[in-house]
C-alpha cells in the first residue's frame, strides 16, 4: 500500500523539464512544417505554371487551327524577333542564341493569319432600313456565305504575337486602346512577367466592294474580296482600335481580341516537310507563305507575376486543317513584296513567286508598306486608299520604334537555308 | 489541510509515463507529416496530367500532318522517349526525358460504318461506307498513353482517325 497522496501534482522542476522537452519537440517540428507548408506552397504555383501554359496554348490552337487561306494563296505569315530583357531573373550567357527561354534571350514572335466567319449579321443591327434584334457578328442560320452588303462580317484578320513585336509606340495615348498592354518594350524588358501576348482579330467586311470598279481602280487589279496586301507587312491587327473612322474600317465593335496573356516567350516555329523539322525563321526576319503549312509548333515560357518558381517551357504542336505547303523556304533576306511602287501601275499578278515563301528581313521591306503609309495609285483623281493600320504609329517594319532597344544580334543563319 | 512535508510528498507522472505521452505526441506529429507528400504526390499527377495532354495532342498533331493511316500505327506500340535532340520536334519541353508515349495495342477496333457488320459499334442498317469498294470507312480508335518514364503513372487519351485519302 503507498503512502501517495491522493491529490499529488507535478513539482516545478518536472513541469519546466517537461516544458522543455514540449519546447524542443516543438522547436523541431515546426521548421519541418514550415518546409512542408513552402513546398505545398511552391507546387500550388507551379500547378497555375501549367494551368496558365496549357490554356494559353489551347488558345493558340484552337485560334491557329481556324486559318484559311484564299484562292490566290495568301494571308498566312509568320514574324521572329528576338529581344534581350534586362530582368536579373534571367540569366545571361555567353552565347545566348545557343540558350532560348532560360536566359535573358526573349522570343517575341507572330502569327497572322485570316479567320472565316460566313454569314454573320450585319453590325449596326439593320437590314433594309430596318432594326432587328439580331446580335452583331452572330451567325446566320443556316450558315451562309454573306451578300455583297458591306457591313457584314465575312472574316477575321487576326494577329497572335507578343507586344514585344508590336510595342505599344510612345506617341500613342494607351487610354484609346484596349487589348494591348500599355507597358512599355523597356518596362517590359526590364520584368518579363509583364510581357504579354494579344490575339488581335479584326472583321473584314466591304473589301470587295472597296475594291470593285466603282472604287476607280484600275481594271488589272479588281477584286471582288479583300485587298491583296490587305495583310502585307505594318498592316496585321497589332491593335485594338475604340473610334470606328470609317463605315468599312473594322473599328472597336468589329474587333474581338484576348488581351494580357503573360507569356515570357512566344515562338512559332513551322513545319517543313522537306527537311521533316520545324524551322524557326531567322531573327528580324517574315515569311509569307503561299500556303499555311501543315503544322506550326508554339513553344512558350511562362513565369507566375512573381517570379518565385522559375520559369516553364512548354510546346504545343498544331495541325492545320487547310495547311497544304511542303514548307521549302528560301533563304533571301530580300524586301520584294509586291512588285510595285506608290503611284505605279499595279500588279498584274501579285501572287508570283518573288512575294512568297522566302525569308524577308523586316528592315528592308518598303516603307509603303508600313502601316501608316497613305498610299495612292491608279487612273482616278487621287485616290488615296484608306490605311489599313489600327494605329497612328510610325513604321515599324523599318524597326525604327526599335531603336531605342535593343534588338537581338542577328544569329548566323543555320546550314539548312 | 496538508502540510508541506505532504507536498513533499506528491508525486507528479514518472519518467516512463512521460516518455510514453511523448511517443504519442511523436506519433501523432509523424502522422500529420506523413500526409502531407499526399498533397505533393497529387500535385505531381496534375502536372503529369498537364503535359500529356500537352504531348499527346501535340503527337495526335503529328499523325495526322504526316498523314498516317492509323493501321500502321501499330509500330509505336511500346513505350518510346519524345524525341528532344537538337532540331527534333520536343527539343524545348521542360523535363521531357520524363515522359515517355506508346500508341494502345488496339488499333483492330474499327468503330462503325463496316459494311460487315463486324466492327464495334455495328453500323446502322443501310448505311454505306464513304470510300466505294471499301469494306469500312477505316475509322480508327486510337489512344495514346504518355505515362513518367518507367512507372505506371499514365494517362490515355483516344480520338478518332480516318485513314489519308
Amino acid at each position: 500500500m503507498t503512502n501517495r497522496p491522493r491529490r499529488a501534482g507535478f513539482t516545478l522542476v518536472e513541469m519546466m523539464v517537461v516544458a522543455t522537452i514540449c519546447l524542443l519537440v516543438v522547436t523541431i517540428t515546426v521548421p519541418v512544417f514550415r518546409v512542408s507548408t513552402q513546398t505545398v506552397s511552391s507546387v500550388e504555383r507551379k500547378l497555375a505554371l501549367y494551368a496558365a501554359a496549357r490554356n494559353i496554348l489551347d488558345t493558340f490552337e484552337s485560334e491557329s487551327r481556324l486559318a484559311v487561306m484564299n484562292e490566290r494563296g495568301g494571308h498566312f505569315s509568320l514574324k521572329s524577333l528576338a529581344f534581350q530583357d534586362t530582368d536579373p531573373f534571367t540569366p545571361q550567357y555567353a552565347n545566348p542564341d545557343t540558350i532560348k527561354y532560360h536566359a535573358s534571350r526573349r522570343e517575341a514572335d507572330c502569327l497572322n493569319m485570316m479567320e472565316l466567319q460566313p454569314g454573320g449579321y450585319d453590325y449596326i443591327n439593320v437590314v433594309g432600313g430596318k432594326t432587328v434584334p439580331l446580335i452583331p457578328g452572330s451567325q446566320g442560320h443556316p450558315l451562309a456565305y454573306p451578300t455583297n452588303w458591306g457591313r457584314y462580317a465575312e472574316g477575321w484578320r487576326v494577329q497572335l504575337t507578343s507586344t514585344l513585336s508590336y510595342q505599344t509606340p510612345s506617341v500613342v495615348d494607351v487610354d484609346q486602346m484596349e487589348g494591348h498592354s500599355s507597358i512599355d518594350a523597356t518596362d517590359q524588358l526590364a520584368d518579363v512577367a509583364q510581357i504579354t501576348t494579344p490575339v488581335h482579330a479584326y472583321a473584314i467586311s466591304n473589301y470587295h466592294k472597296d475594291n470593285v470598279t466603282d472604287g476607280g481602280y484600275a481594271s488589272a487589279i479588281r477584286m471582288y474580296d479583300e485587298n491583296y496586301d490587305m495583310l502585307g507587312p505594318g498592316k496585321e491587327p497589332r491593335n485594338a482600335r475604340r473610334v470606328q473612322t470609317e463605315e468599312y474600317l473594322p473599328g472597336r465593335q468589329h474587333y474581338r481580341g484576348i488581351s494580357g496573356i503573360r507569356v515570357m516567350d512566344l515562338d512559332i516555329a513551322y513545319w517543313d516537310a522537306t527537311l521533316n523539322a520545324f524551322v524557326n525563321p531567322p531573327d528580324s526576319h517574315a515569311v509569307y507563305f503561299s500556303r499555311p503549312p501543315k503544322a506550326l509548333r508554339f513553344t512558350i515560357s511562362v513565369c507566375d507575376r512573381d517570379k518565385r518558381v522559375g520559369s516553364l517551357t512548354v510546346q504545343r504542336i498544331v495541325y492545320l486543317p487547310t495547311g497544304s505547303f511542303k514548307g521549302t523556304v528560301a533563304n533571301t533576306s530580300d524586301a520584294t513584296y509586291y512588285a510595285f511602287t506608290s503611284g505605279g501601275t499595279a500588279p498584274t499578278n501579285p501572287n508570283k513567286g518573288t512575294v512568297f515563301n522566302r525569308t524577308k528581313r523586316l528592315k528592308n521591306l518598303p516603307p509603303m508598306y508600313n502601316g501608316d503609309y497613305l498610299w495612292e495609285w491608279g487612273d482616278a483623281s487621287p485616290h488615296v486608299n484608306t490605311r489599313y493600320s489600327e494605329a497612328p504609329v510610325s513604321p515599324v517594319n523599318d524597326l525604327g520604334v526599335f531603336g531605342t532597344y535593343r534588338l537581338w544580334p542577328r544569329p548566323p543563319l543555320p546550314l539548312n537555308w | 489541510m496538508r502540510t508541506p512535508l505532504q507536498f513533499r510528498r506528491a508525486r507528479g507522472l514518472t519518467l516512463l509515463e512521460v516518455l510514453i505521452a511523448l511517443f504519442i505526441l511523436l506519433f501523432g506529429i509523424l502522422g500529420v507529416l506523413a500526409a502531407l507528400p499526399t498533397g505533393v504526390n497529387s500535385a505531381e499527377w496534375v502536372i503529369l496530367q498537364d503535359a500529356a495532354m500537352n504531348l499527346s495532342a501535340s503527337k495526335f498533331t503529328e499523325f495526322r500532318r504526316d498523314r498516317i493511316d492509323p493501321s500502321s500505327l501499330s509500330a509505336y506500340t511500346t513505350f518510346q522517349k519524345f524525341k528532344h535532340a537538337s532540331g527534333e520536334p520536343y527539343e524545348n519541353y521542360d523535363d521531357i526525358d520524363a515522359y515517355e508515349w506508346k500508341v494502345e495495342n488496339n488499333l483492330g477496333r474499327l468503330c462503325g460504318i463496316a459494311a460487315s457488320g463486324s466492327a464495334s459499334p455495328a453500323p446502322p442498317n443501310g448505311y454505306k461506307a464513304p470510300v466505294a469498294g471499301a469494306s469500312n470507312s477505316g475509322l480508327t480508335q486510337v489512344t495514346i498513353v504518355v505515362r513518367h518514364v518507367n512507372t505506371s503513372r499514365s494517362f490515355r487519351f483516344t480520338q478518332y482517325m480516318l485513314p489519308y485519302q
